[in-house]
């Protein structure tokens, strides 16, 4: 019995030294990150860190890294302004060049230093890679390198949006823009370093202590992906974490008032948005897919559902990205709609499919389900297609859906990015053709002066809308949960905040 | 050896058990399980199963509050506004369903596998047998997955998945009993009067696995409704159109903090019949294996 009770209790202490030591790798976890890193946690994973890589090219949450990691020639700053990154000034010598002046003395992680020509090479590289942000390029014709600091740009006939699509093009040195290992361990000028990464699990990022613009306040940053949110929550609320986002709107509560965290909101470019096959039947028809939107209580789905957490849309851009127009509502009428599918030969209603991925956003199902229901009020029985981002992704390309729900942010916080980019009859996103808008998105992506631009884009935000391209439900308030010893943190419209000014003061 | 152990099997002995009481123990198992009999054919009756309908302006509603329409939500309501208790009794009827069918399914397959080999041996039991041993030493779940992956979410796909992964365990505990009983004395009479291997499998070697198979049956019902759990909490199982119980615990995941009842209650309902199962499986191994009287 004595050796039992000893067994067991040597047992016992091996047990308890096992969950000890766990704890302690926990709490020391990220030994690549130096001491004082703010520990951030964003809502989903990083798989690749290549800026060229063209599965990730618009993919969030390596976009949030790549800020950290690399420069761009113009950036975005807290009031979503464009305001001067890597080039110091530039201009715009006719309608179809524009001048870029690099500043001079900035140096890449590696220690060599930054010149035109390595902007040209990742210019090339953009171009010759098919991504998402292709049609963003494919106006450009050539760039090429005067002198070390001076990029000219020429573009086929005037581009107006080009320096807001430079926002998105992440320099690296001229030797690694197609290098492999840019994918775990890239090398750019950013203001921190990588030193570790695990895909989908954590990336680790050191200060760059030869950054142009100063170093960091911050010693490094440690970016771990927790999948459970009710985990991510829990982390935050006992500082294993000390930056959350987005905390979703269900959670809010779990935030909210409670000791040692407060909560930063700000309206995002981030949306909801259900698009219509609208080169299939029977979505080819514009008066069945207003049957559809007009089916749908947005007030009671997007008030109910996300309550704080997102806003009721007026156009098929948040009111807040640049471009932006508001409609005319359409108002709830089920009987209206039912109606119009009379008029279009659909009185007996219809069977169709809705494809979507859960982890697309905050209540991705339940929205659905909420849509789902509602159609079903005029007849149209909406099959629920739940399946995996990469089947998703693929079937969407490939123009294989009757309809389906995402999220899309509008990276740039301009309406070229979502309207420009993807509702040409060119790109084919979603089967809608239509040349008087084709012409319009052209005009607006030449036109120089904000004023046209914001007048062509609302134009072009007035067809969309009126035609039904897809029902565009709700724009997300993203919501920062924060440590309180987190000073200088600005919430980002765009998800991706600059955590470069940020300071953590050890609780 | 044989002959003694299987003796005792026969009529007299199996019959005189049965006198024993059951142990409370079994009758909270059978009133458990009975319960959740009734729950699943009769619940989605009374309280019929909307998968679409949505209630937005009554989500997130704790047990006991009242709806809309005045009627009382006695397990609070979900994240889209369904009445958690009719969630529950859906998933009820899909968990039997799938339970019973897989059983079935997977016992059918086990008993003819387990009855060509153990009666016939040579390569034929070879064959299963390694057969069996190479899918054993494969975790159950991750082949589940596996196969459940590529066929894709439906209770059909489901059911076969289970079955895939569930038939060795039939198979062996019948291939026992066959190889225990084709050497029995009144088998080799049969075979010397000149009965053929179906007559003889049929006549003589089958009533001696029915037994076994039963108590491996109602033991592997419980494993078969948690399987179904797991996948359907994966996503692989039930298609978000029906009810599971699997599903509604994933689903009420991220609300453990604000809103506990969403996977407490399927998970508990779970843990409940699965317990009583096995309870019942208990008592009726108890009942059936003569060696457990001594």
């Amino acid at each position: 019995m004595d050796l039992r009770r000893r067994e067991f209790l040597a047992l016992a202490g091996l047990g308890a030294s096992a969950v000890a030591l766990g704890g302690c790798g926990t709490a020391g976890a990220g030994g690549a990150a130096p001491r004082g890193s703010l520990r951030a946690a964003f809502g989903q994973p990083v798989t690749d860190l290549d800026p060229y890589n063209a599965g990730t090219a618009v993919d969030e949450a390596s976009l949030i890294v790549k800020r950290l990691v690399f420069d761009t020639l113009v950036r975005h700053d807290a009031a979503g302004r464009l305001v001067p990154g890597l080039a110091a000034s530039w201009r715009r010598e006719n309608d179809t060049t524009w001048v870029f002046r690099l500043r001079s003395g900035v140096r890449f992680h590696d220690g060599s230093a930054l010149t035109a020509r390595d902007v040209v090479a990742c210019l090339e590289r953009t171009k010759a890679v098919k991504s998402a942000q292709s049609a963003l390029w494919a106006t450009v014709k050539s760039a090429r390198a005067d002198d070390d600091t001076t990029v000219t740009f020429v573009t086929d006939g005037p581009m107006g949006t080009l320096p807001v699509n430079l926002t998105l093009l992440f320099i690296v040195p001229a030797k690694l823009v197609a290098d492999p290992a840019q994918k775990r361990r890239p090398i750019g000028s950013g203001p921190f370093r990588v030193t570790g990464f695990t895909p989908s699990t954590d990336v680790e990022l050191a200060r760059f202590d030869g950054y142009w613009a100063g170093p960091a306040r911050l010693p490094g940053i440690s970016m771990p992906f927790i999948a459970e949110t009710s985990s991510a929550i829990t982390a935050l609320r006992n500082g294993d974490v000390d930056l959350l986002w987005p905390v979703p709107s269900d959670q809010l509560g779990e935030v909210k008032g409670k000791h040692g965290v407060r909560v930063a909101s700000v309206p995002s470019w981030t949306y909801y948005l259900t698009w219509f096959n609208c080169g299939r039947k029977p979505f080819t028809d514009p008066r069945v897919r207003r049957a559809m939107v007009q089916a749908l209580d947005m007030d009671e789905i997007v008030g109910k559902l996300f309550g704080a957490g997102a806003q009721r849309m007026d156009a098929p851009i948040p009111s807040t990205v640049f471009g932006h127009a508001a409609q005319r509502p359409y108002a709830h009428d089920p009987g209206a709609a039912r109606r119009a599918l009379r008029d279009a030969g659909l009185g007996d209603g219809f069977t169709t499919t809705m494809m979507w991925f859960d982890a697309t956003g905050p209540l991705a199902r339940e929205l659905a389900q909420s849509m789902i229901s509602a159609w079903r009020d005029i007849g149209v029985t909406v099959r629920p297609q739940s399946i995996e981002k990469a089947q998703w992704l693929q079937r969407l390309n490939t123009l294989d859906w009757d309809m389906e729900l995402q999220t899309n942010t509008v990276t740039t916080g301009d309406a070229a990015f979502t309207l420009g980019r993807l509702y040409t009859s060119k790109a084919n996103r979603m089967g809608y053709k239509n040349p008087a808008l084709d012409k319009i998105l052209a005009a607006a992506g030449q036109a120089a002066g904000s004023g046209d631009r914001a007048r062509l884009y609302a134009e072009a935000c007035r067809i969309v809308w009126d035609d039904a391209v897809g029902v565009f439900p709700a724009a997300l308030t993203t919501a920062y949960g924060l440590g309180t010893g987190i000073t200088g943190f600005t919430p980002a419209a765009n998800n991706q905040p600059d955590l470069s000014t940020v300071t953590r003061r050890t609780p | 050896m044989s002959a003694i152990a299987a003796a005792p099997a026969s009529a007299p002995a199996a019959a005189e058990p049965r006198r024993r009481r059951l142990p409370v123990r079994a009758w909270i198992g059978l009133a458990v399980v009975g319960l959740f009999v009734l729950a699943a054919l009769l619940g989605p009756v009374l309280m019929p199963y909307d998968p679409v309908a949505t209630d937005l302006p009554h989500r997130l509603l704790p047990p006991g509050s009242r709806l809309g329409d005045g009627s009382v939500a006695w397990l609070g309501t979900d994240q889209v506004g369904r009445d958690m208790l009719t969630t529950l009794l859906a998933g009820s009827r899909v968990s039997l369903l799938v339970g019973a069918a897989t059983v079935l399914a997977g016992g059918a397959v086990g008993l003819v596998a387990g009855l060509v080999s153990g009666y016939f041996g040579g390569w034929a039991d070879a064959v299963l047998s390694r057969i069996g041993d190479v899918q054993l030493a494969f975790p159950s779940i991750l082949l589940a997955i596996l196969i459940a992956g590529v066929l894709g979410p439906s209770v059909t796909n489901v059911v076969i998945t289970l079955a895939v992964t569930r038939w060795v365990v039939f198979a062996r505990v019948v291939r026992a009993s066959a190889l225990a009983a084709r050497d029995l004395e009144f088998v080799d009479s049969a075979r010397v009067l000149g009965a053929g291997h179906p007559r003889i499998i049929v006549r003589h070697v089958l009533p001696s696995c029915w037994q076994p198979l039963l108590v491996a049956a109602t033991v592997q019902i419980g494993l078969v409704m948690v399987a179904e759990a797991s996948l359907s909490f994966l996503g692989l199982g039930i298609p978000p159109d029906q009810a599971s119980w699997g599903a509604t615990v994933s689903a009420g995941r991220d609300y453990l903090g604000s809103a506990w009842w969403i996977s407490t209650m399927p998970a508990a309902a779970l843990a409940a019949v699965v317990t009583g199962v096995g309870l019942v499986g208990d008592a009726f191994r108890d009942l059936a294996d003569p060696r457990a009287q001594l």
